[in-house]
This record gives C-alpha cells, structure tokens and sequence, in this order.
C-alpha cells in the first residue's frame, strides 16, 4: 500500500478537541482523543461511529497515541475505552501518564457539577482507562506490533508533550500534537530528527502569527501584578492545576526574590501542590535552566508561595492567589472572584482560554454585570487582564520545524481554516511540496513513493564496483550506480546476489539466451575468401575487440559473438548470434556486416 | 420569557451582519439547544423572537450569509420541520432555504451540506415530510449524489441517515411503497456496480455508507418483508461477492450484513445459498486467500457444517492433520506469524454450539502452553510463531472470558485444567497488564462457577501475594481489585486462612507510593468488614485492632495528598460504622474526622462523607419507621441513647432526631451547604430537603437546640442550590449576552489558546 489516508474527527480546520485518523501502510491510528469543553453532553466527544459500527474499535484501530495531558487532546479517553469499548493498545509519556488523571477528574468534577454523572466517565473508569496505558519514554523505538513501530519526541508545549513519528516499513508520518519552539521559563523548545516522513501533521493555532517576545508578555505581567499590590489592592490568577500554573509560580518567585517583595502569594491547596510534585518528579522532562540548577535548587520549591485557606479571603491588605479552576465557573476561584469583584483596586488576570458559559468567558468579552445564582447581579469592578502565555508554535516556529524534519508533504491541523489557507501557501512556495489542511470528516490521502530495500553481499558490491571505477577514484557516493547481480526473495527480505551464487542456492540450471541473425549476400568465390574478408573487415572496424579464427572455420569476437558462413560459390549466408550480455556488440557487428557486405 | 425574546431578535440580526466565524464554535450549537428549549413549541415567542424574518432574510441571500450561520440557519430549519404541525406552518421558508442552498451549490462545503442533509432528515419523520420529498423525487437523487461523493463521512453519513429515514418512514405515506421499492432496488444496483471497481477509496467510502445503510434497513420488519427475492438474491450474492474480495473493513462489514440475513432467511432457502454459492465460491478461491477464506468459513460456520475442513484449519495444522485445504495451504500459503495468529484468533471466535465450545477450549488451552512454553506435546511446524506471542495471549484470554460469561460452568475437570493454566499464565509469564487482568478476570469467574475445592487455591494466593510487590502500580492495584472480588465467594470456604493472608499482604501496601494502590487496600478492608466473621477473624489472626484500623484510616483521610484515598477512607469508615462493627469512642471520633474533614479540597470527599452522615440518619430512621422500635445492632450512635424498644414509632423517631441533632450531623450539613463547591452543595441540600420532610411529619421537639437546628436549616434556600450549574441551561439569556458580547473587538489569543 502506498498511500496514507487522515480523517481528523476533530481539530479539522478547527481547535476544539484533536482527534484524528490514520491510515498507514495498511494499519489504523488515532491521533488523540480529545474533548470539546463547551459542551455538556455527548457532542463533547468525538464520534466514534465513524470510526467502527457497534463500538468494535479493536478490531478497526491498532493504536492510541496521546500526544500530551490537555483535554483537547485526552479527554475522551476514558470514554473511548470504558464506555465506547476500545481495548486495544494506547501510548503517551511517562509524565503524561501520571497527570492526565488528575485533568481527567477534574474535567469529570465540571461534568458532574453541570449536569450531575450521567453519561460520563467515572473516577474508576479513569483509572481503568489509564492502567491500559503503555508509558513510552522520548526516542524510545516502540513495536506496537510486528510492523508499526512509533517513537517519541521532545514537544515542549507542557510537561510531557510528545510529537510522535509513526512507522509502517518505509512509510512514516510525524504528529507534532501541540508543540513550542521556543523555550520558557519551564520547558524547553521542540526538536525533532531529520527524519524526513512521508507526512508532517502539524499544529497551525498560530498559523499567521509571529509571537512578540514571552519576555514583553511576562514584563507586562510583572508590572501589573506589581502595581495592583502597591495600590493596596489583590490579584486572583484563576489556573488549572498543571502548566501555566507552574510557568507562572516561577516568574512570581523569581521577581518576588529580585524585588524583595513581602506581599503574600498563595496557591491553592490540594491539586497545585501535587502538580508540583509532579514537575520535582519528571524534572529531566522541563528546562535545560531548571535541570542545570535542580542540585544548587528546585525551582518548583518555592519560598514565596504558601498554601491557601478559605478564610484568607476576607483579609486585609495585598495578596496574589492562584486559584483552580481556570475559567472561573466553579470552585474557589470562584469563590474568591465573587468577593473581591467589587473593589475597582482589585485585579483578576486570566493567563488562558475559557469556554463560553463560564464567567471567565463573560468577563473576557466584557461583560460588567454578571448574573449569579438567585437572580443575584455580581457587579464586576475589578480589573479584568487577559495574557496569554500560551506554549504553542507561532508561524516561525511551524516553518523551522519543517526545516528540521524535512517532509515529503504536510498537514495542518488545529488551526483556524482561514488561517491555514494562509499558511499552506507559504508552505508550499517555500518548500515545493504538498500542503492538506482537511476539514472534519474529510480525508485527506496522500501519494508516498518508496524505495525497497535490497541486501547486497560486500564482494559484490566491490566487484561491481570495480567495474565502473578505478582503484584511484572510488564511484562518488552521491551518483547513482548501475550493479548486475541476480534479486532474490530470502524470507521477507530481497537480496542481490552474484547470478553464479543464485543457481547455485536456488539449485536452478542456467539458461543462455542467444540472439541469431542471418544476413545473405550474393558474393562469388569460396566461402573461406568471404570468411577472410569478414575477419578483416571486424578486425578494423573493432580494433579493441579480440578477433579470432577457430577451428571450424567460424570467426568468434569478444567472448560470445560468433561468425559462420555457409554457401555456395554464388551465394553465402552469414549467421551472426551474440549473447545477451553482448548485445550491443553483436549488435553493432551485424549492422556493419549488413552495410558494408550487402552494398 | 420576554427577555429572551427581545434578545433573540438581537442576536439574529446580529448573526445576519457577521462577515467572519464566531469566535467560539459551541455558541451556534448551544443556541440552536436554547432555540429548542425555549422556543421552538412556544408560539408567541416563536412570532416575536423574529426567527421566521431571520430564515427568510437568509434565504434572500444565501450566497452572502457567514457560512456557520447559513450551516446553523439549516440545522434550524430542521428543528423546525421536525414538529409536523410548525413544518405545515413553514413550509414554504424552510422549502425556500433548502431550494436556494442547493440551486447555488453550496452543499459543496461539507458543513453546510451535512446539515442540508440533517435538516432534510428531520422533515422525513412524520407524514407531511415524507410526501414532501415524493413530491420533488430530485431530493432523494440529491442524498444518493451526496453518499456517494460527498467529501467528508459527515456529509455521507448525514446523506446516509436521510435515506435510511426515508426507507423507514416512508410507510407513513400511502404511495409511497413504489418510490421505496425503487429506492430500494436502485440502492442494490449501486452496491452491485461497485463491487465491480471497489479499488479506489472513494468507492471504498461509498461502498461502506452503502453496507452501513442495508444494515440499519434491513432490520426494519417491513422493509425486509416488501424487498423482493430477486432483490434478496442480489443482496446476498453482493455481500458475499464483496467478503471475497474488498478490503478488511469492508469484508467485516459485508459478513456482518450477509449473517444479519442469513438469521433471517428460511432454512431451504439458506441452505441453497450455502451450498450453491458458498462452497462452491470458496473452494475456487482457497486458492487464491487462505486467510480470507477461512474468516469468511468461521463467519458462517454456524449455518453450514460443510465449512468445518476450512473452519477446523489452524487445529489441523496444530495437530499436522493434514486433509485437502491443509493440502492446499501448504502449497499455496507462504505461513507467517501475522498470518497464523490471525487463523487461530478467527478460529476461536467462532460462535456455534456449546459442545463446539469445548473443542475450541481444548485447542486454546493448547495454544496458551505453546505460547508459555508448556506444551508437553511434540513440536509442531510454526511453534515458533506463537512461543511468548503476547498478542496472541491477550485474544485469548479475551475471548475466554466471553465464552465463561455466556456459558457459566464448565463440565468435567475443563475448570480444573483451564485454571491451572490460568495461574501458569500469570506465573510464568510477563504479559501486559491488560492480558493480566483479563486473566485474572477468567480466574475469578472459574473461582464463582466451580466448586473450589477441586482448584488449588494456595497456589493462586502465593502468587497474588508475589503480584502485590510488582513493579508497575498497575499490576499490583489489578492483583488488590482481584482480592476484593474473590473476598465473598472464598469466605465460608476452608480457604479463609489462605484469604486472611492475602488481606494481611494487602495491607502492607497501605504506604504504597501510588495513590489508587493505596485507595484500592482501603476499598479492600471495607470490603472486608461486611464479611462478618472473616473481619473478626483477620484481626484476630493479624493482631491487628479495630482501633488501629480506623486510626489508620483517619490518618490518610486527614494527611494524604492524593483525593483517592481520602475517598476511599471516607467510604470505608462508612462500612465500618454501618456493619455495627465500631464500639462508641470510636463512633464518636470518626464523627469528628467527619466535621473537620469537610474542608477537604477535593469535592468528592466531601459528598463521600455528606453520604456518611445521610446513611446515619436513613438507616435510624427508617428502622424506626420499618419496625416501630430501634433494632439492636444497627441502630446509630444517638439511637443508642434511647430508651429500650418498646418504644413506640413516633416518640422513637423524635428522640432519634433529637439525638441526632445534638450530634455533629447539622453541622455537617451547613457546612456542606455552604460549600464553594456546586456538587457538594446539592448533595447538602439533598439531604436537608430529606431530613426537614421527616421532621415535619408529626414531630414535635422539646429542646431549645433542636428547634434552634431545625429553624437554621429550614431558613436555608434550598432550591437555588439545586438547579444544574450548566450556565446556559439555567439562564438561556446569558448565552445570547455572550453571543452578543463577540461583537467587540477579539484578541486572537483569546479563542485559539486552548489550557
């Protein structure tokens, strides 16, 4: 089979939950297994009827891989194998592995609040989901079966995110998932082997943009974070529990150190401190910074940052509180959103995204006036700051990243269809190949051309070799070279061998194949005067050819051409037959007999 | 509801203006929920949200509309026709819409066509719709153009469900069974043209909707009943023509229908099939794909004994058996690994009779020595093929358990012999941890079907007991949800020592590094105490008090960091009170972990514990109210102070309640009623509603702090605690706010960073 087919079921063309469909040399992979958050009911999840009727996924995939912890990309896991059925093999990291779980539970928790726990996983079918599990580590070579192979690569973006090369034989695909490249204060940049894949699947969330410097972004968040607790007022920082929370607590701790800073800064309890063991524990996984330091210090043991308690809320003076959950439609964050909403002093800056129907996302479009429960309006005077501190490649990054790779052809994928269009232009004139950028639901297939690998003894090799070189000038590695031997099928693999060696292994009798051609002429005389006269004739029209009489009376050239004559004193026939290997030879000696006798 | 009327017609109009997508893909679909919800059977706001003039203005111009509106305008129109009466009403608008989407083409886009398609499936629900696309039988081309080259599987498959509707409730209209018959012959045509160039991929696709589409139909009594023999004929002979050749999805799909018709054919009839077309079809082709042909004979094997030499296959070259297919194979197949698991995995998924069952049992637990190197019998030609093929091992076991549910208990020493080789498995071999649990999954279902003193349990404990200290966590919390399981069923047998020292391995790994380890031994000791003597004898035997226990427990539920087995402390100390198996200081000081605890951070802790304190009041009032008198031994901590059972119903409940609101319970309560966290607010106020309708029944209290408790809690506001959280469920309007609320300027980051 040569060609690749992709049908992403989500991040087609779009950035709500990744999921998508490949088809490689034969064998069927899902590309993450994201969740839509803006939903509460089962359109969150990807349709997985597209993929098998009945819920018979087994039979129809051949793997899972999860490219890294955020629930666009692994949330419907749980439901895939727990609740759809699919039994067969999933991959992701080691760190990704440990923390999905807790992303998990606490998607489930907002799941529960909304709509109570119907028709959604439960925390037992977490675990069971992630017992199923299989934790690769980065260039880890991995045999899901006899024949697909995957391995992983360093994609910054969060703690543990993979960019995965998928293998079948000679075919391969890169998925990048959601990838970085450039490092932060936590994490380093992507990287990737020249691996040169059929098919490059890349993220495009950025796809026309080129990030200004982090530096400007985390100067700005410095700034006003420090402006609103010298004006006596507090800065909630609504965060999930792992990614940005952790980038985060480490600008504010090393600010705090250089400033001298005694403003109190809290982080909620419970899910926060268990996501910095996390960053202690996978410390080989962050920053080349944090690695170099972790003897002298961790970074993720903080001075500055205590645990939160409730009661801290009401009191006075200054503070910064990072506080679960992100987009503010639960929880202490909320809690503590509604109390200080009120005072224009105070400040809340949201560092990501935010699903509609949450007050995050009411707040970030602006809305001042926020109807709470009980008919009660929330009047919002605080001050609301959006910074994105998003790990995600801009347009720079996606190019160099192609550059490094180097393709065959690319798709885009999680992006804006608008965005993209942009972007597969660019591609395309840059690097001359072919761009997809499918929509859900469509397939993208894509032509691969491939070699087939050949074993070829050394001897061989050199004989052949020796023939179209000098000892002095070795053949140029970077040409093309012509070898003759003889292929054969050993097991699954091809060999070229000598021909000699062949028969003799494969027990078969050599055939010789013989071209024959007669040329008449009406020539009077003995034949033994035309025999002459065609030895003279060969020996100065091919003056680097041996040329010889034999013995009955016939004339032989090089190793194989042979010249008869037959006839009579008014006519003679001459037969010339040559090999195969001589055929150009034979060839050229008959052309010449032809013209030069017959005329 | 006025409110939303006037920002509806807000919104609409707004939508008409938009020149780019909005920001958030969810708004449309949840609007078009809220549209539903609210609107759709309401008819003044119907007329005064301006919905009608929003169709119709999208309709004057459908080329210039914002694709994703145009896509919601369809899906709305679908909404609306799916009602007969409002399809009757708007027929014209929606009939305008469809005709003006299409006559420019715009089905082309794959999201608009989808809903295209969705819209028009709606309307073919009821009767009016039906005779609406007989009326313009170019609709139905429409569909068939669609499944067969739409783009995106969204849009065949949304074309697929069209027709399949139309087929199914086309009997709704009188006239309609010639339309359907041609439809229905015409769909058969299709399927057999491309059998004919099933090669490429957009006919793969194609024949897939196809196959997916007679599927779904053929179920439907009344279209089976009107297809013609000479159809059924076609039917048959395609899908089997299409198993012999199309590719694997294809061939799985075209096996499926074909069995799905062949249970519903007539013997006679199913017999010819078989022998006419069947046999003779696969001898020409074993030639040609052993493989396929023996998926094909194992797929049918049940309606034609004459399948059984290809069936039997991967048994016979087990056995070197040789008889004209192994002939065959021998000559003509090149065996790979790949190919000869495929063989025995399609061999022992053949479903046919019980007795068949054992002889495939006797061939799988073959196989499983062969592959854990245990086979006593002489080495057979691909041995080497299946020693340490953990894939294979994992199919099997898989099956197994399938086959042990459907049929229960096994005859003869099948239980004994399988279960050896069970334990071998996760003996000897290192098998994933899905193959571990699957094997351990057969253990268990052996250990309730049999009679367990023929099976050596020891054996299994020493090995439970090894799998306990495994590396991965996950082997050692699969081994601890095994124990649980086989805790009841091995209780009243000779083998409780051998169980109570499981239980003691198990509670070692109290201090495991994994937290769903740790939460599992918590799980496991609750389990535990409602074993009655068994509890009573692990402490005796382990010299382990019940005091230990519970301090134990109290301390992972004040100390761990991790939420599971906080939780499963909760749950366990639960049991522990509920089986009566707590003396009172001990009763009095998980009350106390049960205040202190609801600060916990983790939500499902505190709806953990507000579970505990409601089963303390369920269960003493409702023996109260069951028996008229307090029962000895489940009675709660405040009932103990009653006075004895002779005590009439309604002065026992008061004195319960009194009792219970002198102890921690309302503290509880409030506390959890006032949580920040939504869920746990609910299950507080749940559990309130409960206990003030009890109170309220003919109940009147004597002390000062019970009328001070009950006055506290009834001033509560439950109901705002109890509606969902779902934001725009709760306030439609605030979705149409935020709807509106994209009209300003948008960062980009805003909307495109995801966490």
């Amino acid at each position: 089979m040569t060609e690749l087919r992709v049908t992403p079921l989500g991040a087609g063309q779009d950035v709500g939950r990744s999921c998508i469909l490949l088809t490689i040399g034969g064998k069927n992979v899902m590309l993450d297994c994201g969740m839509h958050m803006g939903y509460n009911d089962e359109r969150r999840f990807p349709d997985f009827s597209y993929i098998a009727r009945d819920g018979k996924l087994t039979e129809h995939l051949d793997c899972v891989i999860i490219s890294h912890f955020h629930l666009d990309h692994c949330g419907a896991l749980p439901y895939m194998t727990e609740m759809i059925g699919y039994d067969g093999p999933i991959y992701m990291t080691h760190p990704t592995k440990a923390i999905c779980p807790i992303l998990l539970e606490d998607m489930r928790k907002i799941a529960v609040d909304r709509k109570g726990e119907t028709n959604f996983f439960t925390s037992d079918m977490i675990k069971t989901c992630m017992k199923k599990v299989i934790a690769v580590n980065l260039h880890q070579n991995i045999q899901v079966d006899d024949e697909l192979e995957i391995k992983a690569y360093y994609a910054g973006h969060v703690l543990g995110a993979a960019m995965f090369e998928v293998r079948v034989g000679q075919q391969s695909v890169v998925y990048t998932g959601d990838y970085n490249m450039t490092p932060d204060r936590h994490l380093g940049a992507a990287s990737i082997d020249k691996c040169r894949p059929d098919l490059l699947i890349t993220e495009s969330t950025y796809a026309t943009t080129i990030r200004d410097s982090k530096r400007c972004r985390e100067r700005d968040f410095l700034k006003k974070v420090h402006d609103c607790v010298e004006k006596g007022g507090k800065v909630l920082i609504p965060v999930f529990a792992l990614g940005r929370a952790q980038e985060l607590c480490i600008l504010l701790e090393t600010y705090w150190e250089r400033m001298n800073l005694k403003v109190p800064i809290y982080f909620s309890l419970g899910l926060t401190e268990k996501a910095n063991n996390y960053y202690k524990l996978f410390i080989t996984w962050t920053s080349q910074k944090i690695k170099k330091t972790f003897v002298e210090r961790n970074m993720f043991e903080f001075n500055h940052i205590k645990g939160f308690d409730r009661s801290y809320i009401e009191n006075p003076g200054p503070m910064v509180v990072f506080a679960t959950p992100g987009m503010l439609h639960a929880g202490l964050s909320l809690q503590i959103f509604k109390s200080w909403a009120s005072n224009e002093l105070n400040m809340v800056i949201m560092p990501g995204y935010c699903v509609a129907g949450t007050v995050g996302h009411k707040i970030l479009n602006g809305q001042r006036k926020i109807e709470m429960e009980n008919k009660h309006i929330l009047d919002v005077k605080l001050s609301v700051q959006y910074m994105s501190f998003s790990a995600h490649a801009d347009a720079k990054g996606i190019m160099t990243l192609i550059g490094q790779c180097e393709p065959k052809n690319v798709m885009l994928v999680h992006g804006e269809g608008g965005k993209m269009e942009f972007l597969k232009t660019k591609i395309e004139k840059e690097f001359n190949i072919n761009c997809y950028m499918p929509a859900n639901g469509e397939t993208a297939e894509i032509e691969t051309k491939h070699n087939i690998p050949v074993d070829i003894s050394l001897n061989l090799l050199k004989r052949e070799c020796s023939l179209t070189s000098s000892a002095l000038e070795p053949p140029d590695a970077k040409r093309p070279c012509v070898l003759h031997g003889a292929l054969v099928m050993k097991g699954n693999k091809l060999q070229l061998i000598d021909p000699a060696h062949a028969f003799r292994e494969l027990g078969l009798e050599e055939h010789h194949l013989r071209f024959t051609c007669t040329v008449s002429i009406d020539e009077e005389g003995p034949v033994t005067q035309t025999v002459d006269k065609i030895y003279q004739l060969t020996k100065s029209k091919l003056k680097n050819y041996p040329v010889q009489y034999s013995n009955d009376g016939s004339i032989t050239v090089s190793e194989s051409v042979l010249i008869k004559v037959s006839g009579d004193e008014e006519s003679k026939d001459i037969l010339v037959s040559w090999s195969y290997q001589d055929e150009e030879l034979g060839s050229y000696l008959l052309q010449i007999l032809r013209t030069s006798l017959t005329t | 509801m006025g409110e939303i009327t006037l920002k509806l017609a807000e919104v609409f109009k707004y939508l008409l203006q938009i020149d780019k997508q909005l920001p958030d893909d969810t708004c449309l679909q949840r609007l078009l929920d809220v549209i539903k919800l609210n609107v759709l059977d309401k008819e003044l706001i119907l007329e005064a949200s301006g919905l009608i003039e929003f169709l119709q203005d999208v309709t004057a111009k459908t080329n210039d509309i914002e694709s994703t509106v145009l896509t919601f305008s369809l899906l709305l129109c679908g909404n609306l026709g799916e009602d007969e009466d409002l399809f009757i009403q708007n027929k014209d608008i929606i009939n305008g819409l469809l005709q003006q989407v299409k006559d420019h083409n715009l089905t082309t886009d794959s999201s608009i066509g989808t809903a295209y398609f969705t819209c028009l499936s709606k309307i073919a629900l009821h009767k009016m719709g039906v005779k609406y696309f007989f009326e313009k039988s170019v609709n139905i081309e429409f569909a068939l153009t669609g499944l067969k080259h739409g783009e995106s599987v969204f849009l065949q498959t949304a074309a697929k469900n069209l027709i399949k509707t139309l087929l199914i409730h086309a009997h709704h209209e009188d006239k309609s069974e010639s339309h359907i018959n041609n439809l229905f012959s015409h769909l058969i045509t299709e399927l057999q043209m491309v059998i004919t160039k099933s090669n490429t991929s957009v006919n793969s696709n194609y024949t897939q909707s196809l196959l997916s589409l007679f599927n779904e139909v053929n179920t439907t009594e009344y279209i089976w009943k009107a297809t013609t023999e000479n159809n059924k004929t076609k039917l048959l002979d395609s899908y089997f023509s299409l198993s012999l050749t199309a590719s694997d999805k294809v061939t799985d799909m075209a096996l499926d229908n074909l069995k799905s018709i062949l249970t519903s054919l007539d013997d006679a009839y199913r017999n010819g099939f078989m022998e006419k077309t069947v046999l003779k079809e696969l001898k020409t082709h074993v030639s040609i794909d052993v493989v396929r042909v023996h998926k094909i004979s194992c797929s049918l094997y049940q309606w034609c004994e004459n399948l059984k030499d290809y069936v039997e296959l991967p048994l016979r070259i087990f056995s070197s058996q040789d008889n004209e297919f192994t002939v065959t194979v021998n000559k003509k197949l090149k065996m790979t690994k790949q190919i000869f698991t495929t063989l025995i995995i399609q061999f022992i998924c053949v479903r046919t009779t019980e007795n068949y069952w054992y002889d495939q049992l006797d061939f799988m637990m073959k196989i499983m020595n062969v592959i854990q190197g245990t086979c006593e019998d002489e080495e057979f030609q691909y041995q080497n093929y299946i020693i340490n093929n953990t894939r294979l091992m994992a199919k099997l076991l898989q099956c197994l358990h399938d086959r042990l549910e459907l049929y229960g208990r096994l005859k003869g020493d099948y239980s004994c012999r399988l279960y050896n080789i069970l334990v071998d498995t996760i003996t000897q071999m290192q098998i994933p941890t899905t193959a571990y649990k699957k094997c351990m999954d057969c253990i268990v279902l052996l250990l309730m079907s049999d009679e367990l003193c023929t099976l050596d349990i020891k054996r299994l404990v020493s090995m439970l007991e090894i799998k306990l200290c495994d590396l991965k966590w996950e082997i050692r919390d699969t081994t601890l949800e095994i124990i649980n399981q086989i805790i009841i069923p091995l209780k009243v047998t000779s083998h409780s020592p051998s169980i109570i020292t499981l239980c003691k391995s198990s509670w070692q790994s109290l201090s495991d590094g994994n937290s769903y380890v740790r939460a599992s031994v918590i799980t496991l000791i609750g389990t535990l105490s409602t074993t009655g003597d068994l509890f009573h004898k692990f402490l005796e035997c382990t010299n382990i008090k019940k005091l230990d226990i519970v301090n134990k427990l109290v301390t992972v539920l004040q100390t761990d960091s991790e939420a599971f087995p906080r939780r499963s402390a909760v749950k366990t100390l639960q049991l522990l009170n509920k089986h009566g198996l707590l003396e009172d200081d001990l009763k009095t000081k998980i009350q106390e972990v049960m205040i202190s605890s609801m600060n916990d951070f983790d939500w499902e802790v505190k709806i953990h514990i507000l579970d505990f304190w409601e089963s303390i009041f369920v269960l003493g009032t409702s023996n109260i109210e069951t028996n008229g008198s307090i029962q000895n031994g489940t009675v709660p901590p405040y009932a103990l102070e009653l006075p004895s059972s002779s005590h009439k119903a309604g002065n026992s409940k008061q004195k319960a309640i009194e009792s219970l609101l002198n102890s921690k319970f309302c503290e509880a309560l409030l506390l959890g009623f006032n949580d920040y966290e939504q869920s746990v607010c609910e299950k507080a106020s749940v559990i309130i509603k409960k206990f003030l309708t009890i109170v309220h029944d003919d109940i009147e209290f004597t002390t000062q702090n019970s009328l001070l408790w009950i006055k506290k809690l009834e001033d509560l506001n439950m109901e705002s605690k109890l509606t969902t959280s779902d934001e725009y469920n709760r306030n439609p309007v605030s979705l149409l706010n935020d709807i509106l609320a994209t009209a300003g300027e948008q960062d980009e980051d805003n909307f495109v960073d995801c966490y």
